[in-house]
């Protein structure tokens, strides 16, 4: 059982005040907030081991390329991946899943299909979109009545010229957790390789990326309570290696000749450049953060605040939450008819509580459920039931004020 | 008449004096209530900004050398906002509107509650308005 009292205290930043009242940072789906052991690893490192990495032999660069290999061992064993090997830095989610999409134009041609749902955040959706149409792939989106993926549904869309899907382990919309092991098992049964985003997921599941069985897995370190700028990118070894290389240059090559040169293997032979080691090595930190604070135990609070959330929620009058999902993880947004949702997130904001309005980049989601923009509270581990009651209570306050000056 | 900077200091000094975000933020929302609203008719394409998050609709006319505006938007605050760039240029020669640069916004929290995107946006507005200000006074005729 979490003790969140006590670990808010890692996180100086819970206490701050905003507009004269104490923060409730409820927007953790944009970003996550940094705990004192991850600041305190970022000072360790600028203060003692700095140096680039795989770069040097002196001493600085030892510490600094294995604590950055740590770290990498860190993640593999976070998301339960035998081989370090399959996973690679990147700088985050849309980074990833940009590494992947080019990466994989060789193999598509015309006429081949790429399948996504209607649930995706815009950074799995453009990169695929643009791939398409350099090679004449065709672009397929499964729909998401309710803001949720039956995979029945999903199935039907599969076919032998699938040869791409990637979907979104749980929606930064509707919380939906997507059945992307069934999901992964659909899309091998035709050869497709299967590309999961699991940015949402990352912090407030237990990921498994060799029980889900995808080609691909990635996530932001920012939503782990990592500094921005760090990502990983994890896959098969056999799918890593039919990515064309995206990031050419320094520390990914074997030989360089004139016109033509050779790279390493993996991980590195997708690093290309200076990676952002200091942000590894703090994403090995949250990682192992998270580890001690316990991932079940944090999965099951944080499964449980968010239904808490969804039914305060459905006591306040002119709130409609968007969709249903059969299982809701981490995220809730709503909308009210006739206020708009940047009015809301002011309202809120002049009360201390930080929440998002928006499309939050999910337009084609937006669109299904003909809305403009919505509300979205995402509240984390180091949340508390106290806080979402202050923030339902000042968002029926504040929908009273604009419904008044509304008329 | 009151010059447009000279309004334009009377309403910082009093929005600032209000030193409360909430009371700030319903001043504001105040005057989005007391506006009248555009007709649907009226929110055509053409009369349409579309910021990032919310839409703006915006009608400017000129009547001889002065100019006439009417705002409105799907957001009370950004409508509100918008109310005071209208109360402050509106019914003014269209040679001050040419001249005037808002300070408005910067000068108090309303930079701080409409966020950095909006003001982006506003202040795209307000040089729309200041171009068709600029337009209508080259087309009026000049005095011999």
């Amino acid at each position: 059982m979490l003790n969140v009292e006590s670990l808010r205290e890692d996180f100086p930043i819970l206490h701050e005040s905003i507009n004269g009242n104490p923060l409730i940072y409820l927007d953790n789906a944009a970003t996550t907030q940094v705990p004192r052991h991850v600041m305190d690893a970022w000072v360790q490192h600028y203060r003692h081991n700095n140096a680039n990495i795989h770069r040097g032999i002196h001493t600085l660069s030892e510490r600094s390329s294995e604590n950055m290999e740590a770290a990498r061992k860190t993640v593999a064993e976070f998301i339960h991946c035998g081989d370090e090997e399959c996973v690679v830095f990147t700088y985050g989610t849309t980074d990833s899943i940009n590494l992947v999409a080019a990466g994989l134009g060789h193999t598509l041609s015309p006429g081949d299909e790429v399948l996504i749902s209607e649930l995706e955040h815009h950074s799995n959706i453009l990169p695929w979109q643009q791939i398409c149409e350099q090679t004449g792939a065709v672009l397929q989106v499964a729909a998401s009545a309710q803001g949720d993926i039956n995979a029945e549904d999903f199935r039907k869309m599969i076919g032998p010229k699938t040869k791409i899907i990637a979907v979104a382990h749980v929606s930064n919309v509707t919380g939906a957790v997507l059945p992307v092991k069934q999901i992964a098992a659909y899309g091998h049964c035709v050869g497709a390789l299967v590309l999961i985003d699991g940015a949402q997921a990352i912090r407030s599941e237990v990921v498994d990326v060799e029980e889900i069985d995808c080609d691909f897995y990635c996530f932001s370190g920012h939503k782990a309570l990592a500094p921005s700028g760090i990502g990983i990118l994890y896959g098969k070894a056999e799918s890593l290696r039919k990515l064309k290389p995206f990031r050419l240059g320094g520390g990914m090559v074997h030989e360089v000749e004139t016109r033509q040169s050779t790279f390493i293997d993996l991980p590195l032979r997708l690093e290309g450049g200076t990676p952002n080691y200091s942000g590894g090595i703090c994403l090995g930190e949250a990682l192992r953060y998270i580890n001690a604070v316990g991932k079940r135990e944090i999965s099951q609070y944080e499964r449980e605040l968010i239904l808490y959330t969804e039914g305060k929620l459905r006591e306040i009058n002119g709130i409609e939450i968007i969709g249903n999902p059969a299982k809701r993880s981490g995220v809730v947004s709503f909308f009210v008819p006739g206020v708009h949702s940047f009015d809301i997130a002011v309202a809120l904001d002049c009360a201390g509580i930080a929440v998002r309005s928006g499309t939050h980049c999910a337009q084609l989601l937006h669109r299904r459920f003909r809305i403009d923009n919505s509300v979205r509270i995402s509240p984390a581990f180091y949340n508390t039931y106290s806080e979402v009651d202050t923030a339902c209570h000042a968002l029926n306050n504040a929908l009273k004020l604009l419904n008044g000056y509304g008329k | 008449m009151k010059s447009i900077q000279d309004s334009e200091q009377e309403f910082i000094k009093n929005f600032n004096a209000l030193d409360d975000r909430m009371l700030q933020f319903e001043y504001l929302l105040g005057l989005a209530g007391r506006a009248e609203p555009l007709c649907a008719e009226e929110k055509t394409d053409q009369n349409l900004f579309k910021d990032c998050q919310a839409k703006v609709w915006l009608i400017a006319e000129h009547k001889e050398d002065k100019l006439h505006i009417r705002v409105d938007s799907d957001s009370l605050l950004l409508k509100g906002v918008l109310c005071v760039f209208a109360g402050l240029i509106g019914g003014k020669p269209l040679e001050s509107v040419v001249r005037y640069r808002p300070e408005f916004i910067e000068k108090t929290p309303i930079k701080q509650l409409i966020t950095a995107d909006r003001y982006m946006g506003i202040h795209k507005i307000a040089d729309e308005i200041k171009r068709r200000a600029e337009d209508w006074l080259s087309d009026l005729p000049q005095p011999k």
